[in-house]
């Protein structure tokens, strides 16, 4: 039993904080903000210049954590950058990178770059993306695709997992700020982590995180060995990164008081940026109704499936 | 790939052969020993001695003293096939967990030779005499008081929720020694038999069914420096000790799963009827599940190789209690939906119902959650400095 | 867009009397003759002037009906009985009408302090300006106070007829349009913190006085930071004792009497709930059933806000009543505009404006949703702040900038 991602793995993920770091930090996502058609040049180089392109998620194993672990670095300083959506590109398609996508308005954060796509339903049904509608907030812009063809059962797991990974970073830096905020900010004469009742709100985030991690590591694995059941393990997953961002998010802003609502505090980008991640392809009960639906009698495996 | 969520070929053979052995020798719609019939008790004891015979009861310890041996994979394997199971070791299960191996780290010689093969052969109950009526998250200041007395002490009290004291030959006292600058200071444990006239049992009805809990009164009980475990005064760091056997616990994510996973068969053609929003409550309690096995892997794991910190267990302790409570309610509203003359069904019923009054009792067994937060929040904020 | 005004068999909780039957026709038909049509629509991406040009006339619009202070006192303008004022807020978010933003803090926090403890001479000078549009803002909260209020640091101190007033404020929604602020300063710095607080009405063109909005997207800024460099206020504009401020802001937090709440409730139900099941697929079980619960939820909350009132002005109200409300109502909300996110899918998320007169149910989901926090935050003014909230944007980045 081995619980953590390779250390090659996570020295890279290391060295993707301190590269994102130098390269602006939590300017870069206000920066593509302010110019969305920035972002390409914002967030490019550095990119490049830790060998993302080059990593393999798809037929290399230790390729694949090596993703994971870039995508959440990325996550941790809100990227403005489809990291994980690149990552996951197919291996027979020549594009630079996979969106899953609903049936209904199928969408993207994938505004204003130049990269080429493929798409992806739940069902498998590829497409490319051939046209894009006006990009809205987050980046995100609706997609006109044409079709590819039935053979993308295989891509869905990944496109779904490391997105994930980089909601999992969000998380990572959402509660890292909270906790430095309460215990700075006093009020009544204490720091308000001497408050009882904000040390609990923090445990509740931090149970979410905590698990969050896990079983982010899980459907990894379940990808890396070609279980059959990956992308059940994947939809479970994302279900669960949903919940948790809520409740995350939810307790970080309430500690954080009027204050996490404005521009000046890194929270605040944070959870915008993170909307995206955790509404598409599907929300978080239409995402449970998936898995349901798919899972039918048989439930997830574990001890006594 | 470096990650690898197999427990491993011995692992996995362990754990079919621990479920041969409880279908073998276990009745099949068994709720656990501690029921109104006692022919369920017997089932429990001589379901140890069955073990003990395949050296499989306290595979856990150091082969010098009786055990297997076994790599923590395979304790975890036995905890959670017990648990799910309703825990067929009956009481001994404590004994085995922490008593034997606190006595191996802290006992003398002669009192691992006393009490060691015993609890190995599967022949002896024990109960923790720690919780008083004043005392409970707040355990140090408890007021059970032994003074000394000739050669020895003389020890008065009352303890209270003390599991299966009519039944256990003898008791993990926590008692008071002296005063100190500091309350966690001037506490002993002492080892003592149950059946000495200066101990009454009393037990208490509870909605838990019986033996779980009760009162333990001393009178004037007379113990000596043999009876000492570890250093006079010291006792406190044994308790800690104590906590840290239990860090992971009871394996509660395997009784969850087990009932979560029969509930298809049980409504057989009727499950895809079920309303939909019930049978994605179910998916998610699934992943819950594995949600929290995981997080205890993860204990131990760190624990195994040294790594663990304070707050790293607590995390794993409120998800899994959470998971007891929140599955209770899925699988009660699932078992309202089960057709009540199939006899099959009637065995859910039972189970379903079993399991949610126990966990109604999560929250406070084992220590409060509270206690869990608090540990979990002053690691969280330490890391902020 | 109208909506068919609700029969009376929709209030279960008690038969009402031919009078108030009487009175609600009444205020139906001044609805549907008085309400601006498509005012969503038009009031949507406006801009400040307009914003506050619409927000006068349409309390002017009240004002001439007298539905726009019927809690304060008859001789002030008031003298709607509680009966007739749970009625009037009832249809009102029935009929979906506008709701009163820029005038809030005056006819509520103002009028409660003047009339609890202002001279006759500041409530002759300030109620009938109130109803003339003069508009109101609070200044109580600071960088450094914010739950703890009682720590606050703006100073004044006395110097011949007047004190003079250092400091700043935070916080201050739709300090931009105020002619008037609520200041809460201190004039005893050797006091218990509580005790050595003053109260002071504000004249916002006095010189020293800078209001700085806080950045947000759209352009407009109702939340503002309110600088205060040596201003002087004559002391005829204390309102209680010197040092005695803190009790009287007591009387300007306690101003609303669950008829906020109420009013809230009753449009979250109305506009709000039927937006949602308009917008939702409800042949979809399982939409349909959170939806069925959502109904029953929000009844319970209308309920529950009708007897906060009701006791309140029979005396029985419990200490703990209203924040229960507030936290039913905040927790409710949540989880509603949640769900209004959720199935309102990518759609919600682009509609980012939304019209500034609107309360909770903007029709853009996800700015509710980001507002819906508002009432969660500790401190949070009662004030409805959710267009700020909305452009500050929790949940969606803004549209970019000029930058």
């Amino acid at each position: 039993m081995i619980l953590d991602l390779g250390d090659d793995a996570k020295e890279y993920g290391r060295q993707a904080l301190r590269a994102f770091e130098a390269a602006g930090g939590d300017q870069l996502v206000q920066q593509a903000e302010a110019k969305p058609d920035l972002r390409e040049s914002l967030a490019g180089p550095v990119l490049s210049e830790l060998g993302a392109w080059d990593l393999d998620a798809r037929t290399d194993v230790d390729g694949l954590e090596a993703a994971a672990a870039l995508c959440r670095s990325a996550g941790y300083w809100a990227l403005p950058y489809p990291v994980a959506e690149r990552l996951a590109k197919p291996t027979d398609l020549d594009v630079d990178g996979l969106i899953v996508v609903a049936d209904i308005r199928p969408s993207g954060v994938v505004a204003g770059l130049e990269s080429t796509w493929a798409a992806v339903s739940l069902a498998g049904v590829r497409s490319r993306v051939a046209g894009y509608g006006a990009a809205g907030p987050g980046f995100v812009a609706e997609v006109e695709l044409s079709a590819v063809d039935d053979n993308g059962a295989g891509d869905v797991a990944l496109g779904l997992v490391l997105p994930c990974w980089t909601l999992l970073g969000m998380l990572d830096r959402a509660l890292e700020l909270t906790i430095a905020h309460v215990s700075l900010r006093k009020q009544f004469g204490q720091t308000l982590s001497a408050f009882q009742g904000v040390q609990f709100q923090l445990t509740d985030a931090e149970v979410e995180r905590s698990g969050l991690e896990i079983l982010a590591k899980y459907a990894l694995w379940s990808i890396a060995t070609d279980r059959p059941e990956a992308t059940d393990d994947a939809l479970a997953l994302r279900m669960s990164a949903i919940e948790a961002a809520e409740v995350v998010f939810r307790v970080c802003h309430q500690l954080h008081g009027a204050v996490g609502f404005c521009d000046e505090t890194t929270l605040s980008w944070l959870s915008r940026y993170s909307q995206p991640l955790r509404r598409l392809p599907l929300g978080l009960s239409a995402t449970r109704d998936e898995l349901t639906r798919r899972v039918g009698g048989t439930g997830l495996t574990g001890l006594f499936s | 790939m470096s990650m690898d969520f197999e427990m491993g070929q011995q692992a996995g053979d362990l754990r079919r052969e621990l479920r041969d052995l409880v279908k073998t020798h276990v009745p099949e719609h068994y709720l656990g020993a501690f029921t109104d019939n006692p022919a369920d008790l017997e089932t429990a004891q001589q379901f140890c001695r069955t073990l003990a015979e395949s050296n499989l009861l306290c595979l856990a310890w150091p082969e010098e003293f009786g055990g297997g041996g076994a790599s923590v994979w395979e304790q975890t394997v036995v905890r959670e096939e017990m648990w799910a199971h309703h825990e067929p070791r009956g009481a001994q299960y404590m004994g085995v967990n922490w008593v034997g191996p606190i006595i191996m780290r802290h006992g003398t010689e002669e009192q691992q030779r006393k009490h060691l093969p015993p609890i190995a052969r599967g022949e002896v109950i024990w109960c923790q005499g720690f919780s008083e009526p004043e005392a409970g998250s707040d355990l140090a200041s408890l007021r059970t008081t032994a003074r000394r007395d000739d050669d020895g002490w003389l020890v008065s009290g009352q303890k209270i929720w003390t599991s299966y004291a009519t039944m256990a030959q003898w008791c993990f006292l926590l008692a008071r020694t002296s005063k100190g600058e500091k309350k966690q200071q001037g506490l002993t444990i002492f080892l003592v038999p149950m059946d000495d006239p200066a101990i009454q049992v009393r037990p208490i009805r509870a909605m838990l069914g019986p033996h779980h809990l009760n009162e333990v009164f001393f009178d004037d009980l007379r113990v000596t420096e043999a009876d000492v475990l570890g250093t006079v005064d010291a006792g406190w760091s044994i308790v800690q000790d104590v906590m840290s056997f239990e860090r992971v616990g009871i394996a509660r994510y395997a009784r969850c799963e087990r009932l979560l996973s029969a509930a298809p068969a049980v409504l057989g053609d009727r499950w895809d009827d079920l309303p939909a929003e019930l049978r994605a409550r179910w998916v998610r309690m699934l992943t819950h599940c594995r949600r929290a096995r995981l997080m205890a892997y993860r204990v131990v794991d760190l624990q195994s190789s040294g790594r663990i910190q304070p707050g790293d267990a607590a995390a794993y302790r409120i998800a899994v209690t959470k998971l007891d409570q929140d599955s209770a309610e899925v699988l009660m509203d699932i078992a309202a939906e089960v057709g009540h003359d199939d006899p099959r069904a009637k065995w859910f019923l039972g189970e379903v119902e079993d399991h949610w009054r126990y966990s109604q009792a999560s929250t406070v067994s084992s220590g409060s959650i509270e206690m869990q937060r608090i540990l979990l929040s002053r690691a969280l904020l330490a890391g902020a400095k | 867009m109208k909506y068919p005004a609700e029969s009376e068999d929709m209030y279960e909780n008690s038969p009402e009397s031919r009078t108030q039957a009487q009175f609600r026709q009444q205020v139906r038909a001044w609805c549907e003759q008085h309400i601006p049509p498509d005012w969503r629509q038009s009031q949507t991406g406006v801009d400040d002037d307009e914003f506050v040009r619409f927000q006068k006339s349409w309390f002017a619009e009240l004002h001439s009906a007298g539905y726009a202070v019927p809690h304060w006192p008859r001789e002030w303008g008031g003298g709607l009985s509680v009966p007739e004022q749970i009625v009037l807020y009832q249809e009102l978010a029935a009929h979906d009408a506008p709701r009163l933003v820029l005038a809030f803090v005056g006819i509520h926090h103002a009028a409660a302090t003047l009339l609890a403890a202002g001279t006759d001479e500041q409530r002759r000078r300030h109620l009938p300006a109130i109803l003339d549009g003069e508009i109101w803002v609070q200044g109580f909260s600071e960088p450094e106070a914010g739950s703890d209020l009682a720590s606050l640091r703006t100073s004044a101190r006395r110097a011949g007829d007047s004190y003079v007033v250092n400091g700043q404020k935070l916080w201050a929604s739709g300090g931009k349009h105020a002619d008037w602020c609520l200041l809460l300063a201190r004039t005893d710095p050797n006091a218990p913190k509580r005790k050595g607080i003053s109260y002071f009405l504000l004249d916002m063109t006095t010189p020293g006085v800078e209001v700085r909005p806080i950045r947000n997207a759209i352009g407009d800024s109702h939340f503002c930071e309110i600088f205060l460099n040596d201003v002087e206020i004559p002391a005829a504009n204390l309102v209680g004792a010197e040092n005695a401020g803190w009790q009287v802001a007591q009387a300007t937090l306690g101003a609303e009497r669950g008829l906020t709440m109420l009013e809230l409730a009753e449009r979250l139900g109305n506009a709000g709930f039927r937006w949602l099941v308009q917008a939702a697929p409800v042949d979809d079980p399982v939409v349909a059933d959170r939806l069925a619960q959502f109904e029953t939820e929000i009844t319970g909350l209308r309920g529950l806000c009708r007897k906060v009132v009701e006791d309140s002005e029979n005396g029985t109200v419990g200490p703990a009543d209203a924040s229960i409300v507030k936290l039913f109502y905040s927790e409710l909300l949540q989880r509603l505009t949640d769900f209004g996110a959720e199935i309102g899918g990518m759609a919600a998320h682009t509609r980012l404006a939304k019209p500034m007169s609107s309360g909770w149910e903007s029709g853009s989901w996800l700015l509710d949703f980001i507002g819906s926090w508002e009432w969660t935050i500790p401190g949070g003014s009662s004030e409805i702040q959710r267009t700020i909230i909305g452009e500050r944007g929790l949940g969606l980045p803004r549209e970019p900038s000029a930058v």
